[in-house]
């Protein structure tokens, strides 16, 4: 400042006293930007990163999730932005070319483009706001739960009877995600055969013990109805009972399928969603191998699925609406979805009785048929959702604040086609606002 | 007046000037606004250096008050009723070790070099009036400031919480942050849980971090930008080689923290949930992101005082510094290598198998470019004319203990030793050698390098090198035996233990009130050096450029736009044993267009 002033000046009055010549200091302001941008790229870069993370994780709960953002809104921001950051652009050439008033209107141009942009994120999060979806402890999601499992905010609306389900020790969590293996299965149309699924799903949970029990039961051939007994008992314990009796309600055999996948997709538009029926490739209509083993009757073992009904066809998938009403939507969509990633060959190499490999499948499973403890996992979403758009919106306002500060240089004329390199790192800022934009906007709401 | 009041110096070619008010940076301006509101580098660079040591001494206290503590803390000593032992104290013990370990870390080591001596030497070695920008470089400094006031909050209000605290604590209590226990490293489910302490402290590293980040693209553009005539990459002084890897580190991996802390913030205030393992969120994650950062940060501490030393060595070898390149590059790849080894902090951490071995494997890999450094300075010193002056010593210093701390960090890097010595006094004792040992030996040798330059005057040689001994001698006391405690199984961060570590600690504790001895002696030295003989341009022999202005620079630092040559060429300065300094010869000098270089 005041002891710089007092040097000689070897050059033009914006020349600073440690640079030699006008190209020296702009090309330094610019690779200064550049290297800000970066860090820019890597602060983004770890909230992209967590949200990976748990995409990946949750992927059927992020794609459900994203059906609460508003994709039109985020589409117009996405069109404002984008056109803000040509109007900068064109910018840059107006003040290298010494447009002053060019300039400054698409200075203001630009401004009004980050306003709008403020003003719809506005409308945005109040309508969150208004659903209760808040970041952190307020949102209407948030897993009420201490330390000790037990409800600890009491400000949340708790539905009745839930606060049972609350509790869950690693035996419910352990059923839970055995019982959403098998609703995968079913899901996607096959009636599993309950020995081998409950041998499976015993397994992936790591329920050694009882699969010691059952290989002892096995070796004792000719006591079926103590077999049988013993299934069904395993099965009412992780909750199969109920993932069957859904599977009775839906039609769980993917036996006829009347619409091709195309016909599906067209379908999600309606609004009670019941008409999705995706159709498996070929090779599942097949059926599962041991339906023509004449050993184990299913239906008899199980005593539960009627044969009419696992050969009835169509996955008449009818979630339950939760929430927005227009949920129903991304749920066909999510069922639809689940075809499009489940029909593949895993189950090339069978098993020997005949069930699927259905480990390796990918299918979206659609919230409402998640336990719990999965579903709890939506909060997730929001908070990466308030976090990411939030440092962004402030990274808008900071953008926003720069631009007014070129705008006042440019209005008081201090821009030439000699010396304009704060538009120059200006626009680069504000290209990178933009850029971070164009990645948050599909991650967060064009979900597939 | 005396004769070392005479103000009198000699310039470059040994001949005689006369101080004048205002003809150095020092007195250039005068009055508190002047260095507030300063935008040249040098003064800024002073002012980083009060703060800094300011915080160094704070961060000492705390270390202190642990070590004295852990002279008391056997178990027979610890009865029912005892002081120490209670809750109260054991408490206090985690406070000030997290205190300890947050000031040492984000206000002391990372800022040390860089920013102090980065600062000060940074332009003078490119031959440069200044840094790429000076108002960057001004706010980069109050963001230090800000930074560390929030820090600092956290100090007032856990004596606030002392003096107030208790059965009756008076209501207000609740909104002053308590003392932060959570250990510097702020680890996720207990920094959720923990008051609101960590918010301040996290926000306090945040902002320190802008500071880190601002100082690092400063650097790298002005290295990129402002090379001075006749020097390109590879006649530049090695030390600018090292800030210049070290601002990579903090352009790349500061913002990652940022956003961490921002986050964990966020989880402690709002309960967001991202890091919290009950609400579905991954306390892993932090870890990776915690170590994404703060172990490229250790190379942040490292890398310049690996420069420093790369300096010193040759310079008081009076010799050509051996493999310059193989330097060079090794900073380089220190840095790169930095990004790739973090998961060997979370060995236990429940990774899997294969990515642990990857990383032990790859940490591993970062011993290559820290052993061709060691070795290239032993070249540079063999046959050698070495001068054993207190910057040499330590340095020489340095080269002992970071040998040390390097190959100490062998077994931990390997996975079947590290499962046992993991949050033992063993790691404690190797990163103390690699932070504590190298990182302030070589900063401290910086200084002492540095200080005629930087004030003018000299420093009294004698009390320089003894407080280096009992420096020396007070650190390897402290910190060799916890190897040794480490080994046998005694855990970090612990306010007791049990009666067989009694003699580690009690040896432990006694090092580390000799190492405070010789570290009060050092700056009684460089306070008493006020009244010091008045420095010579050149006292060292140095070539590098900014040994090519006069001591204390003035404010401008070069009366010509100098001319970069070899700077570890030392044939044309010539010991002067009136001025005990080094003079050139006009007409060697390639930057004075009064007269035609000779060659």
């Amino acid at each position: 400042m005041s002891d710089h002033d007092t040097h000689d000046h070897h050059g033009p009055e914006y020349l600073a006293h440690h640079f030699d010549t006008p190209e020296q200091q702009f090309e330094s302001g610019k690779l200064g930007m550049w290297l800000f941008l970066v860090t820019e790229v890597m602060m983004f870069g770890g909230l992209f990163c967590a949200y990976a993370l748990y995409r990946a994780n949750h992927p059927d709960i992020f794609a459900y999730a994203h059906g609460f953002l508003d994709w039109k809104m985020g589409g117009i921001n996405t069109a404002i932005l984008l056109a803000s950051s040509f109007t900068m652009a064109l910018g840059v050439r107006a003040a290298q070319l010494g447009q002053k008033g060019f300039l400054i209107l698409l200075l203001v141009l630009t401004l009004a483009g980050g306003f709008g942009f403020l003003v719809i994120k506005y409308f945005e999060y109040t309508s969150k706001f208004a659903e209760n979806i808040w970041p952190g402890t307020s949102n209407l999601y948030y897993p009420i739960t201490d330390a000790n499992g037990k409800p600890a905010n009491t400000n949340k609306i708790i539905i009745e009877g839930e606060e049972e389900q609350l509790t869950i020790t690693r035996e419910a969590q352990l059923n839970e995600i055995a019982v959403v293996e098998l609703k995968k299965l079913m899901h996607h149309g096959y009636t599993p055969h309950p020995v081998q699924a409950t041998y499976d799903l015993y397994k992936k949970r790591g329920a050694f013990e009882e699969l010691a029990e059952y290989d002892a039961y096995k070796r004792k051939k000719g006591k079926e109805s103590h077999y049988q007994e013993h299934i069904m008992h395993m099965f009412a314990d992780a909750g199969i009972a109920d993932a069957i009796a859904w599977a009775e309600a839906n039609g769980g055999h993917g036996g006829d399928h009347d619409k091709d996948k195309g016909h599906a997709k067209d379908d999600h538009d309606h609004k009670d969603g019941d008409h999705a029926e995706p159709k498996p490739k070929e090779n599942h209509n097949d059926g599962p191998a041991y339906a023509a083993d004449p050993a184990i009757d299913t239906a008899t073992l199980v005593g539960l699925i009627p044969v009419s009904s696992t050969s009835a066809g169509a996955s008449n998938i009818k979630p339950p609406a939760a929430g927005a009403t227009g949920l129903v939507d991304s749920q066909a969509h999510a069922v639809a979805l689940a075809d499009d990633h489940g029909g593949h060959d895993a189950h090339a190499n069978a098993p020997p009785l005949g069930m699927p490999d259905f480990s390796h499948a990918k299918y979206y499973i659609p919230y409402e048929f998640q336990p719990k403890s999965v579903q709890d996992r939506i909060h997730l979403f929001f908070q990466i959702y308030f976090m990411a758009t939030g440092l962004h919106a402030l990274h808008v306002i900071i953008g926003m604040g720069c631009i007014t500060w070129v705008l006042g240089k440019a209005m008081a004329g201090a821009f030439s086609p000699e010396y304009n390199v704060p538009v120059d790192i200006v626009g680069l800022y504000w290209h990178i606002v933009d850029l971070i934009w164009i990645f948050l906007f599909p991650l967060l709401y064009l979900i597939h | 007046m005396t004769v070392a009041d005479r103000p009198i110096t000699t310039d470059i070619y040994g001949e005689e000037i006369e101080l004048k008010p205002g003809d150095n940076y020092i007195n250039h301006s005068k009055g508190i606004l002047s260095w507030a509101l300063t935008l040249d580098h040098k003064r800024i660079g002073l002012m980083y250096m009060v703060v800094v040591l300011l915080s160094f001494f704070l961060g000492g206290v705390f270390a202190i008050a642990l070590r004295t503590q852990l002279l008391f803390g056997a178990a027979s000593n610890i009865t029912d009723d005892s002081v120490v032992g209670s809750a109260t104290w054991n408490n206090l013990y985690n406070q000030a070790f997290t205190l300890h370990g947050a000031i040492m870390v984000f206000m002391f080591i990372i800022p040390a070099i860089p920013a102090i001596l980065g600062n000060m030497v940074l332009p003078l070695q490119l031959g440069a009036k200044d840094v790429a920008f000076p108002r960057l470089n001004l706010m980069s400094f109050y963001c230090w400031m800000g930074g560390g006031a929030l820090l600092g909050c956290l100090l007032v209000g856990a004596i606030i919480h002392l003096a107030f605290g208790g059965e009756n604590a008076p209501a207000f209590l609740s909104y002053i942050p308590n003392g932060l226990d959570t250990g510097w490293t702020f680890y996720t489910p207990y920094s959720i849980q923990a008051n609101n302490s960590v918010i301040f402290a996290t926000m306090g590293a945040f902002v320190l971090g802008f500071s880190s980040i601002l100082t690092g693209l400063n650097f790298i553009a002005t290295i990129h930008m402002l090379k001075p005539k006749g020097m390109g990459w590879f006649n530049m002084p090695l030390f600018l080689w090292a800030l210049y890897a070290t601002a990579v580190i903090q352009i790349l991996a500061t913002p990652v923290l940022a956003i961490t802390l921002l986050l964990l913030a966020a989880e402690n205030a709002l309960g967001i949930g991202i890091f919290d393992p009950k609400l579905g969120g991954d306390p892993v994650l932090f870890q990776h992101f915690f170590w994404f950062y703060s172990h490229p940060a250790v190379y942040i501490m490292i890398l310049p005082a690996l420069g420093v030393v790369s300096e010193i060595i040759s310079v008081f070898s009076r010799k050509h510094i051996f493999g310059y390149k193989f330097i060079a590059y090794s900073s380089l790849a220190i840095a790169l290598f930095g990004f790739i080894v973090w998961g060997h902090h979370m060995f236990t951490s429940g990774q899997s198998p294969m990515i642990n071995a990857l990383f032990s494997l790859l940490t591993m890999s970062v011993a290559i470019p820290s052993a061709i450094k060691v070795f290239n300075w032993l070249a540079t010193m063999w046959k050698g004319k070495i001068r054993l002056d207190t910057p040499m010593l330590y340095a020489m210093g340095f080269i002992w203990l970071f040998t040390i701390g390097g190959l100490t960090g062998l077994p931990l890097a390997a996975l079947s030793t590290d499962i046992y010595m993991h949050d033992t006094y063993f790691v404690v004792a190797h990163f103390h050698y690699v932070m504590v040992g190298s990182t302030l030996f070589a900063f401290l040798g910086g200084m002492y390098y540095w200080f005629p330059k930087m004030f003018g005057r000299m420093y009294n040689e004698r009390t320089g090198k003894i407080a280096w001994a009992i420096t020396f001698i007070g650190f390897n006391v402290t910190f060799f035996i916890q190897f040794i405690a480490g080994t046998q199984g005694m855990p970090r961060r612990y306010a007791t233990y049990l009666d067989q570590y009694t003699v580690y600690h009690h040896i432990s504790t006694l090092g580390s009130y000799i190492l405070t001895v010789g570290l009060v002696m050092i700056l009684v030295n460089w306070i008493m050096a006020k009244k010091g003989k008045r420095a010579p341009a050149n006292p060292w022999g140095g070539n590098q450029l900014e040994w090519h202005t006069n001591s204390p620079p003035p404010h401008e630092n070069f009366k010509y736009d100098p001319v970069g040559t070899d700077p570890y060429e030392y044939r044309d300065w010539k010991y002067d044993e009136k001025i005990d300094g080094y003079v050139l010869d006009p007409d060697h000098d390639p930057s004075n267009p009064e007269h035609k270089p000779a060659h």
